[in-house]
């Protein structure tokens, strides 16, 4: 290439192609930290597309630049919220253990916890809402709920090799606990008013857990 | 939420963070054990669409006919398969 030629990867804007990626990336992250603020805020039936692009101080039309329509963004916020705590239950459950010196149930309940804790208005909306998520939403709330439900799975079989649990259908254990924890997100108004639910209900709500598996 | 989050499986989604979490114990695989095959390639979609299905009604006791219309509805919004718009 001579000293003269035209730099093809540069657009019309000046801007190298990486940074147009880049800040592509960037305002697409903009937009989803964004709709996350309003879902918190107004639940997911308040998050309209101008209702986030005016949060974010983008323009209505930029919204569509990077989701098809509105179930595409709030399928965005969905995921970023699943992977968010996906990763926080991965680090405080600290998978890094071997298999046999892992977590045992109490500290999957108490990372679980902590993740919900962090992200608990936001959590509540998508539950109570959850039966009308655009499809592929909603199945990233089932697919959640399963990575908590393996953890329970492997937690439980370590507590029992240790003799501080007893044997129940990990299933069971699963289903009792998401249960348990949606219903008092879902309803956290009436079980914690004007408080955080996982902070002033969570201990008892896992000591509740533990006693059905007291050996 | 901005923090950098630690790689996902580009099929299904699922956090990879152990060697055993990527396809073929391949750390930086972009599919995870389940979706990937040992060289770290992603499986046929038939196999894929079965083991996530399969992964709702063993954890949550799902319908098995509604788990895979869940796993269906979640993979294809999903980089390794969804359609370009």
């Amino acid at each position: 290439m001579s000293e003269y030629s035209v730099n093809t990867e540069t657009s019309t804007a000046g801007l190298p192609r990486n940074a147009r990626l880049l800040q592509r990336d960037a305002t697409r992250r903009q937009l989803v930290d964004a709709g996350l603020r309003v879902v918190a805020a107004r639940g997911l039936a308040g998050a309209t597309t101008a209702a986030i692009a005016e949060a974010s101080g983008k323009a209505h039309g930029t919204v569509f630049v990077h989701f098809r329509n509105r179930d595409d963004l709030v399928d965005a916020l969905v995921q970023e919220l699943g992977r968010a705590i996906s990763q926080r239950l991965a680090e405080l459950a600290d998978d890094g253990a071997p298999s046999d010196a892992g977590p045992g149930v109490a500290e999957v309940l108490d990372a679980h916890l902590a993740a919900l804790a962090e992200f608990e208005a936001l959590v509540s909306c998508v539950l109570r809402e959850s039966a009308t998520l655009p499809p592929a939403a909603r199945a990233r709330v089932f697919a959640l709920q399963s990575g908590v439900a393996w953890r329970l799975r492997h937690a439980l079989a370590r507590d029992v090799a240790r003799g501080r649990a007893r044997a129940i259908e990990p299933l069971t254990l699963a289903n009792v606990w998401i249960a348990l924890v949606n219903h008092y997100l879902i309803h956290r108004d009436l079980f914690a008013p004007g408080a955080s639910v996982v902070a002033t209900r969570g201990a008892e709500l896992k000591a509740q857990l533990l006693s059905l598996l007291a050996p | 939420m901005s923090e950098p989050l630690c790689p996902s499986c580009g099929s299904c989604g699922f956090p990879m963070r152990q060697p055993d979490d990527f396809a073929g114990g391949r750390i930086g695989a972009r599919f995870c054990s389940t979706c990937g095959d040992d060289r770290g390639e992603l499986k046929p979609w038939d196999e894929v669409l079965q083991a996530n299905a399969a992964y709702l009604v063993r954890e949550q006791g799902l319908d098995p006919r509604a788990a895979r219309e869940l796993a269906r509805a979640m993979l294809i919004e999903m980089p390794a398969w969804k359609s370009p718009a």
